[in-house]
């Protein structure tokens, strides 16, 4: 009997609980579908009388949501590309080739798992104005791979070392060099950390504000986190298409949570084990 | 095999992309962050070096440095004493073997995926005097009196934004420590049970000591977190009101790209490296115990 009290007295605080985490993004959710006659004063719970699809439609097109989602993207992709590159390529250097300054590579990029971002900010915003590039995209793509490298290297040289080297030998008995062992071999049997690494570094870019606030000049080149700082200013008065502005961002990110929330959570744990 | 795995050439095409990047933008830019922080400089006319001269500004004269310096202390504490706690009470919770555990766990973790960005700007919104759910909802509970423009009040800005970190990454420290508990043997807590070890018990004696390392790692994370934040703080109040809830990285940020002050601007990230690392060590020396064996 008193089992069964506790049972169900752990059951509604876990609900209770829920609510508190999800109220916030429904109260969201139904925002971005209201105009501003129902939402101010209105019945905080209540759904929208009708569904107003034109919040979305004018996030997207007058707000210009369509544009930062598109860099978004871009941005996203091509840094995903390079780091997923460079840290395997790295991490098998490290971890296959025989050379002397293994120990100090490591060690610096262990600098860039410890020191803030912000640290570099100023002396990179005079650096890319140097190289003339403040006002493309690659001025915070560059800083991008640069910043996620040293997490994505640690991880998958972890993962490397616990990888028997029987495949690798037998192909270069068959007469592979390194470039094909590396392409044809490792990387195929790399895919769990790299997925780790992957969801790691594509929440990292897709959410990150502050170089893209510091780096990023032209409106046209804005990525999402940055776009609706700046139209949550312009839009001050109206909710609704803002709102529907967030949930589009935040779109994709749900899409891949429902997708892989185990695989997620498990780069989140591994990353935080490395920190 | 050997002799092409020794291949210089071969070694520096494997490194060399990725740590040429690396080293161009992010560890040469930290080193001279280091080097403007002694330096008097606008960005345009001649630096001129000046010793420490912007350390000493900053300890002496920037009074908002002080606000800034205490207000990352209460990020740091309310982290690990009152959102720690949570988080481990929820990974209690979504270990314990029920239907629909895992829906919940998904639940608690889902806002730490979602951009500090976006949570901030909801969150203005909830607090919003005019149109936000949170006064809406206190004044139908009948707590009118309650309302208020909870952002822009000094006594209220800074309670306002802790509890939306709190909010945002309690899922966080549950998911480690929940990962941690999936780790403790059950043949533990069945000894336990043999010597009368059960509920509370069970977690004072067995879960949290062998959680110890997990712990540790929590802490330390939420350190640095805590000391390193900006998003929220610069969407939410940017500092304001009054500098009553800045933060160090906030301040960089405003007097480098706004003053045009790039070198105090650098002093104040350089201040924020070694608080961190100083920090993270301290933690970490404090936390760290012999290990438990049972």
């Amino acid at each position: 009997m008193f089992k069964k009290i506790k049972g169900t007295s752990m059951y509604t605080l876990m609900i209770l609980i829920a609510i508190l985490q999800l109220f916030p993004l429904y109260w969201l959710i139904t925002s971005a579908f209201k105009d501003n006659s129902e939402i101010i004063g209105g019945d905080v719970w209540a759904l929208p009388k009708t569904w107003r699809f034109n919040n979305f439609s004018e996030a997207w097109v007058s707000a210009k949501v369509n544009q930062y989602f598109f860099n978004s993207v871009l941005v996203t992709l091509i840094t995903l590309f390079f780091v997923l590159l460079f840290a395997s390529m790295m991490a098998y250097a490290l971890t296959r080739m025989r050379f002397k300054y293994n120990g100090v590579i490591l060690f610096i990029l262990l600098m860039g798992v410890m020191i803030p971002i912000h640290a570099t900010l100023i002396p990179l915003f005079m650096i890319l104005k140097n190289f003339g590039i403040l006002s493309s995209r690659l001025s915070i793509i560059l800083p991008y791979i640069a910043v996620n490298l040293p997490i994505g290297v640690y991880m998958l040289t972890a993962f490397m070392r616990t990888m028997p080297k029987e495949l690798e030998e037998a192909a270069f008995m068959d007469g592979c060099g390194v470039m094909k062992s590396f392409f044809k071999v490792v990387l195929p049997l790399l895919k769990p950390p790299l997925a780790s690494v992957a969801i790691f570094v594509f929440l990292a870019v897709w959410n990150e504000l502050l170089m893209a606030a510091t780096f990023i000049q032209k409106e046209s080149l804005r990525t999402l986190p940055l776009g609706l700082m700046n139209f949550s200013g312009q839009y001050s008065i109206s909710w609704g298409p803002l709102a529907a502005a967030m949930v589009i961002s935040t779109l994709p990110i749900l899409l891949a949570y429902t997708l892989f929330s185990e695989q997620m959570e498990k780069s989140f744990t591994a990353g935080a084990i490395l920190k | 095999m050997e002799k092409a795995l020794s291949n210089k050439k071969m070694i520096a095409l494997f490194l060399a992309p990725g740590l040429i990047l690396f080293l161009i933008f992010y560890f040469v830019p930290i080193l001279i962050t280091a080097y403007y922080s002694f330096q008097d400089w606008d960005g345009i006319n001649p630096m001129k070096f000046i010793g420490v001269d912007n350390f000493t500004k900053m300890f002496t004269e920037d009074k908002s440095f002080w606000q800034a310096v205490w207000n990352s202390i209460v990020f740091l504490l309310v982290g690990i004493f009152i959102q720690l706690p949570i988080s481990f009470g929820l990974a209690l919770l979504v270990s314990r073997k029920i239907k629909g555990a895992t829906w919940f766990r998904n639940i608690y973790f889902f806002p730490v995926v979602m951009s500090t960005t976006m949570v901030s700007l909801l969150w203005v919104k909830i607090y919003d005097p005019n149109i936000g759910m949170l006064n809406t909802l206190l004044s139908v509970v009948g707590l009118s009196d309650w309302t208020q423009a909870w952002l822009g009040d000094t006594s209220t800005a800074l309670l306002s934004l802790l509890i939306v970190t709190i909010w945002h990454y309690v899922g966080y420290n549950m998911l480690i420590l929940f990962a941690g508990m999936q780790g403790i043997s059950e043949q533990y807590y069945e000894a336990a049970k043999l010597d009368g070890a059960v509920g509370f018990k069970a977690v004072r004696y067995i879960t949290l000591p062998l959680l110890s390392d997990v712990m540790r790692i929590c802490v330390v994370l939420n350190a640095i977190y805590a000391l390193k934040t900006f998003e929220s703080v610069y969407v939410m109040t940017n500092g304001g009101p009054l500098d009553s809830t800045t933060v160090i990285a906030l301040k960089m940020f405003q007097e480098a790209f706004l003053k045009q002050n790039f070198g105090y601007g650098s002093a104040l990230a350089i201040f924020m490296v070694l608080e961190c690392l100083i920090i993270a060590w301290v933690l970490n020396k404090v936390l760290t115990r012999d290990k438990i064996e049972y």
